[in-house]
């Protein structure tokens, strides 16, 4: 965005104007909220303090609450049979994503969590996992736009994202250096990206129909990009 | 601001003269409503009132203030079961078009539309002035999480505002 654009949402939100008398107001029941809280505080909890009686409190929901779990768990084992695992030699797409035309960076919606790669792929139908050794791993589709793998690894976040789509779902806007192929890689190209401000790399590649973009901060080296790259394409 | 017991009245009352806007806008973008928003800014203050902390400058505060403020709407938003306000389905947002006049609450309600884990990185990086990293700082989130937030959102908004908005 640029800085017309960047200046309209600040401008936007310094519109908002609270109604009329309310810091007044909000400044009285500031100071009243503060005194009962404070004297509740002294006297102890309004209700009492019976250990007996906090315990019926907390089965009054507790029980209902947990029946209400084991008969959803019970439903969605009953009406959701498990799907086929796919499979594991390497990137596999089990659905078509989205087609988009070459150039132009995709846009798309919000992303769904998962908590694992199988999973992920499941929903997806791209399989992706991070690598050997990565840490604090999430796994997230934008529909079936794309399938996300965040991971840490050597000290570095990482955002890997793969796609049958043959768009720009790197989700980076800005200026770019010109693309290099990556040294240690097969086919993997390189490109700098500057994004409002904030430096990212931007590395591509493709297995069969299945597109892959990994991405980064700025100031990762080559060699660390090309060392996820080895462990990525080892999985 | 200084501990509370040695917080006088006026203290607390020039604390809030210098940012109950801020906390009411900030509020009134997570709960889109007067009253909810002023209910949250009351509550934001009542814990300054009486928490025992004091802040070091301003910024300090600053920054005390939105965390709180962002976390307190968040879960007074999960009690409230409004689900409508934690994700925001593009292909159900409505046709905004764009005003003739200067009038940017077009703008406003795409933001305010924003799931909140995403709303967090465009106040602090819009309306705050913060940068990815220091946005990462206040929030307690990875620099790249941030990043990531922030391309979300932006991805977001170019969709929901369309032609007005896009690189």
């Amino acid at each position: 965005m640029n800085e017309t654009e960047n200046n309209r949402i600040r401008e936007s939100l310094e519109q908002i104007e609270p109604a009329a008398n309310a810091k007044e107001r909000m400044l009285a029941n500031i100071r009243r909220k503060a005194a009962e809280q404070t004297s509740e505080n002294a006297a102890g909890s309004p209700r009492g303090s019976s250990s007996q009686g906090r315990i019926m409190r907390i089965l009054r929901w507790a029980v209902p609450a947990a029946a209400c779990l084991i008969i959803a768990i019970l439903g969605a084992v009953h009406f959701f049979p498990k799907k086929a695992a796919p499979s594991t030699t390497g990137i596999t797409v089990t659905t078509t994503g989205t087609v988009t035309p070459e150039g132009g960076v995709m846009s798309y919606g919000p992303m769904t969590t998962y908590s694992s790669a199988e999973e992920l792929a499941a929903a997806v139908g791209v399989r992706i996992d991070a690598p050997a050794g990565a840490a604090d791993v999430s796994y997230e589709s934008a529909g079936t736009d794309f399938a996300q793998v965040i991971f840490t690894y050597g000290g570095r976040e990482y955002t890997l994202r793969a796609s049958t789509s043959t768009g720009d779902f790197s989700g980076l806007y800005g200026k770019e250096s010109e693309p290099r192929k990556l040294t240690g890689t097969d086919d993997a190209v390189l490109t700098r990206v500057q994004d409002e401000g904030t430096d990212f790399f931007k590395l591509v590649w493709n297995a069969g129909s299945i597109k892959t973009i990994l991405t980064g901060p700025g100031d990762t080296p080559d060699s660390a990009i090309a060392e996820v790259y080895t462990r990525l394409k080892a999985k | 601001m200084s501990k509370a017991a040695s917080r006088t009245d006026a203290d607390f009352e020039a604390f809030y003269e210098r940012h109950w806007k801020y906390v009411y806008r900030l509020c009134y973008t997570y709960m889109q409503s007067e009253a909810d928003a002023e209910d949250c800014t009351e509550d934001v203050f009542v814990k300054v009132l009486t928490g025992d902390f004091s802040f070091a400058d301003e910024t300090h505060e600053r920054k005390w203030l939105t965390v709180t403020a962002i976390n307190l709407c968040k879960d007074r938003l999960k009690s409230y079961g409004r689900r409508n306000v934690d994700s925001l389905d593009v292909e159900d947002a409505p046709e905004i078009a764009a005003p003739v006049q200067e009038d940017y609450s077009y703008v406003r309600e795409a933001v305010m539309a924003l799931p909140p884990k995403l709303k967090d990185v465009i106040w602090l990086y819009y309306f705050d002035g913060y940068s990815t990293d220091e946005i990462a700082a206040v929030l307690g989130r990875p620099p790249s999480t941030v990043r990531n937030q922030m391309r979300d959102a932006r991805n977001l908004l170019r969709e929901t505002l369309g032609e007005t908005f896009l690189l």
